[in-house]
C-alpha cells in the first residue's frame, strides 16, 4: 500500500488546481456577455411633450395638422389628418408617403417645421401611437406632439 | 554547448507553467463588470413588449444621464398599468401621479440635463399611458428631453 505522493506535496509545498476555477470564471463570462446583448435591442425615438397651456389662438400660418388615430384592426390602422393638410391613411407606409409627399414632394403643401399632433382615439393603444409617430417622423416631421386639452 | 546539454538531460522533463494569475485577475474583473452593468440594467429594464414599428426612425442609445420610467400592465387588468421608475412603485390615479410628478420634478431638479426614457407596454390603450406623459411634461423645470423607447426589428 505504499502509494507515491506528489513531489510537491512531498516536498511541503502544494499546488493549487486552478483549471475548475477557470472554467466557471469562464462560463460565468459567457453568461454575462450572453445576457447582456440580448437586453442591448431598444432604441429610442426623441419627442417633444406639450404643457398644459390656456387656451389661445393659433396663428394661421402654425396651424398644426392634427392625424386621429383608431384602434388599429385586422392589420390596418386607420388615421385620419385634419388641418392644413386632411386625408385618410389606413397604414403607417401610408401616411409616411403621403407626408412625405407633402413636404419634401415635387410640389410641397406643408414646411418641414410643419406641426403635427397626435390625437389617439379611444381604443387605440400605445403601439397604435408609436406607429403614427414613428410614420410621420419618417416622412420627414420635426414637430410632433401628443394632443392634450388646453385649459378653459 | 555539450554541458548544457548534458545539464538539461541530468534535470529529467522540462516543465513550462504559463503564469495564469494575470489572466484570472482580467477575468475576475471583466465578470465583476458584468455583474455591475446587468444589474443597472435589469433595475431599468423591466421586462416589457415594446412597440416594434415599422422602418423604425429610432436612434441606439448613447450614454447621455438618463432617467427610465416604465409603464408595466397590471396582470389581473392589462388596460390598467403601474409605473415603475428608480426602483419606486407609482399608481396611475390621483395619489400615485402627484407623487410620481414629484420624483420626476426631484429627478430633474438633480440632473437638468438628463433625459427622461419612457418604457410602455405595446398593448396598453394610450389612454392608459397618457397621464404618465402628461405628469412628466408638468414637472416643472425646463421643457423634459423625453424620448420613447422601442424595440429594434428583428430583435429579441
Amino acid at each position: 500500500m505504499s502509494r507515491r505522493r506528489p513531489v510537491a506535496a512531498a516536498s511541503g509545498g502544494g499546488t493549487l488546481n486552478l483549471v475548475p476555477m477557470i472554467d466557471v470564471v469562464f462560463q460565468l463570462l459567457v453568461y454575462f456577455i450572453l445576457g447582456l446583448s440580448l437586453e442591448m435591442d431598444e432604441e429610442l425615438i426623441r419627442t417633444d411633450l406639450p404643457r398644459r397651456q390656456a387656451a389661445a389662438g393659433v396663428a394661421i400660418d402654425d396651424e398644426p395638422a392634427f392625424v386621429e388615430i383608431a384602434a388599429a384592426s385586422a392589420g390596418k390602422l386607420p388615421m385620419t389628418v385634419r388641418g392644413p393638410i386632411s386625408f385618410s391613411a389606413s397604414t403607417p407606409a401610408e401616411l409616411r408617403s403621403r407626408v412625405r409627399e407633402a413636404i419634401a414632394g415635387p410640389r410641397p403643401t406643408l414646411a418641414p417645421s410643419q406641426r403635427f399632433v397626435l390625437k389617439p382615439l379611444p381604443g387605440a393603444t400605445w403601439d397604435d401611437a408609436i406607429e403614427a409617430f414613428n410614420a410621420l417622423a419618417g416622412a420627414g416631421a420635426t414637430r410632433i406632439a401628443f394632443w392634450r386639452e388646453a385649459t378653459p | 554547448m555539450e554541458r548544457r546539454a548534458a545539464r538539461a538531460t541530468n534535470r529529467g522533463f522540462a516543465s513550462i507553467q504559463a503564469n495564469l494569475t494575470p489572466l484570472i485577475d482580467l477575468s475576475f474583473l471583466l465578470v465583476i463588470f458584468f455583474v455591475l452593468v446587468i444589474r443597472i440594467s435589469s433595475a431599468e429594464r423591466v421586462p416589457l413588449e415594446l412597440p416594434t414599428p415599422e422602418e423604425p426612425v429610432s436612434e441606439l442609445p448613447d450614454d447621455d444621464r438618463r432617467v427610465v420610467v416604465s409603464v408595466v400592465p397590471d396582470a389581473s387588468d392589462p388596460t390598467r398599468a403601474t409605473i415603475q421608475a428608480g426602483g419606486r412603485l407609482f399608481t396611475i390615479d390621483d395619489g400615485g401621479l402627484d407623487e410620481f410628478l414629484a420624483f420626476v420634478a426631484a429627478a430633474r431638479a438633480a440632473a437638468p440635463d438628463s433625459f427622461l426614457n419612457v418604457r410602455a407596454d405595446a398593448s396598453l390603450p394610450y389612454a392608459t399611458v397618457r397621464p404618465v406623459l402628461e405628469a412628466i411634461a408638468d414637472a416643472g423645470g425646463a421643457p423634459p428631453k423625453v424620448q420613447l423607447v422601442v424595440r429594434r426589428e428583428g430583435g429579441s
